[in-house]
């Protein structure tokens, strides 16, 4: 006869790849000060009603006791997330402010590198008021809990909520459930050997890293948003087709950022011959996508690109299709989830440590993430209408810089994050350019 | 099964199945639309083969799954061709295109 023990409602198991996050916060935190922490910003036409809208929120969110929880290990040394009984508070802040346009886009990036209040809040909302009739609502997550799809998926199901729509079975369908994964060792330790050849591989190779700028605690990371109209979109993936091939926006899109990049990393005189991109996955289904709404969905494929290649566009995008392609088939992101289990045994401050050592301190030249279908749909955000949806990542350090390309009603974001003093305001009003011309 | 231990099994393919399996369009679009309900974790009945294969969910990823299943099942390497919007739209256009192709 099967005991369900009560307690086991209240733990949710952290897969390899959530233990990877944490790492990555543990690692920013000692670098810089900063989280892992990511910021989504709602554009609406309209204004929120804010005692509507924080009602809302605390009703919403008081029915998810994981966004009070926090990570903890049982006896077998598995981390899992501890959730509170339902019933606890939960603290979601919501705040109200009116600010001026030429404000805007600092207050902004404050909000996207404000700490969350404590080890137990895991969102915030922050709304600011421009005139009469616009409103931007920076949504910030931790990415403990969330990724980039999981947090369009939290906000599109929230909007459903308040607007009164069936959701129920929305609610019901979304899984905490997790095993510990304390078993089928031989298929993890292949993965992790898998892993360990291809950073043997990198370990060897010089790469080009933009210089941090010293000292590091304190800094902020700085953004640069730029938008693109429905038709802009529209001619991008036109392009993208002709000159990548079909449904190969991503690699298209990788080409561009490097092109971009690259005069930049030039200009600073990096050594090194090769860049090393990581770009984030996801590796939900169409059947899991309504299920997964909470932790961390995603693995990674890297790209190692020659600096020659960085000129030739035609070149440097068969090599990114061809490397995508093989990582792929020899199962490399699927090898990576696995064998990151092996890690959830070690304490996060010296596997954060750890993970920089195959590469001499590094962890890529920059980071990349191309997040195509959006998972919020419809142009709606509560009364309002959502004219943009855009994702302001803070880019763990290192590598302390990175592209984030996002897809939102037809239209496009392409972000640009940095650690302050890694780029000059030069560099990146030459690469806003550069960007614009190359995609 | 899911679509990497897909292709570990079909790392066993034999050339000499393969070409007695395929012998006309359909039985290529039959095999690709098993495929493609796998990778999107879709019942096999609501892949419709005539539309753009964007529209049933697949992207940049899914689209390479499939193109690496493809090497497998049909020992094609079509990620080396020019991967153009007709031939590769939709998978009624991609079973012509691999059909083409696949030795007598």
């Amino acid at each position: 006869m099967r005991v369900n023990l009560p307690y086991s409602r209240q733990r949710r198991y952290l897969t390899g790849m959530d233990w990877m996050v944490a790492a990555l916060d543990t690692m920013t935190n000692r670098n810089t000060g900063g989280h892992n922490t990511f910021q989504l910003v709602l554009e609406l036409k309209g204004a929120l009603d804010p005692v509507r809208f924080r009602s809302a929120v605390e009703a919403f969110t008081s029915r998810f006791p994981v966004l009070a929880g926090r990570p903890s290990r049982d006896w077998t040394l598995a981390p899992y997330w501890k959730i509170p009984p339902a019933g606890q508070p939960v603290n979601v802040p919501v705040e109200f402010c009116q600010v001026e346009e030429q404000d805007l886009f600092l207050r902004l990036e404050e909000s996207a590198n404000r700490t969350l209040p404590d080890c137990r809040t895991h969102l915030a909302f922050r709304v600011f008021q421009v005139g009469l009739d616009r409103q931007f609502v920076a949504a910030q997550f931790d990415h403990h809990l969330f990724d980039a799809t999981g947090a369009e998926l939290f906000l599109a199901l929230f909007h459903a909520w308040a607007r009164g729509e069936a959701c129920e079975e929305r609610i019901r369908q979304i899984s905490l459930k997790e095993p510990a994964h304390l078993r089928d060792w031989m298929q993890k330790f292949e993965a992790g050997k898998q892993l360990m050849r291809m950073l043997t591989r990198l370990s060897g190779v010089p790469l080009k890293c933009l210089p941090r700028p010293i000292p590091l605690r304190g800094r902020k990371t700085r953004f640069r948003i730029l938008s693109f109209t429905e038709e802009q979109a529209r001619a991008i993936q036109g392009r993208a087709d002709r000159e990548a091939g079909f449904l190969m926006f991503m690699p298209y899109a990788l080409a561009a950022s490097l092109q971009a990049l690259g005069p930049a990393f030039a200009r600073r005189g990096t050594l090194g011959t090769e860049f090393l991109v990581s770009v984030s996955v996801d590796l939900r289904t169409r059947e899991t996508l309504a299920a997964k709404v909470f932790f961390n969905h995603m693995s990674f494929l890297f790209f190692q690109i020659p600096e020659r290649l960085i000129a030739d566009r035609a070149r440097l995008m068969e090599t990114l299709r061809l490397q995508m392609y093989e990582q792929i088939k020899s199962g490399f992101p699927k090898a990576l989830d696995d064998s990151s289990m092996l890690m959830r045994i070690m304490p996060l401050a010296p596997l954060s440590r750890l993970m920089l050592k195959p590469l001499r301190g590094e962890f890529a030249s920059l980071g990349f993430t191309c997040v195509g279908k959006s998972g919020y749909p419809g142009n709606r955000f509560m009364e309002a209408e959502l004219v943009n949806l855009i994702h302001m990542p803070l880019v763990p350090v290192p590598p302390g810089v990175g592209f984030f390309i996002n897809q939102f009603d037809s239209r496009m974001n392409a972000v640009l994050s940095y650690l302050d003093g890694m780029l000059t305001s030069e560099d990146v009003q030459r690469l806003d350019d550069d960007v614009r011309r190359v995609l | 099964m899911d679509s990497f231990n897909l292709i570990r099994y079909y790392s066993q393919s034999v050339e000499g199945k393969r070409v007695m399996e395929f012998k006309s369009v359909e039985d290529v679009e039959t095999r690709l639309t098993r495929e493609v309900a796998l990778i999107l974790s879709l019942e096999q009945e609501a892949i419709r083969t005539d539309v753009p294969l964007p529209s049933l969910g697949l992207d940049s990823m899914g689209f390479v799954e499939l193109l690496v299943v493809i090497e497998k099942v049909f020992a094609l390497r079509l990620i080396e061709t020019g991967l153009t919007r007709n031939d590769f739209e939709t998978i009624h256009a991609l079973a012509a295109r691999i059909h083409k192709v696949l030795p007598e």
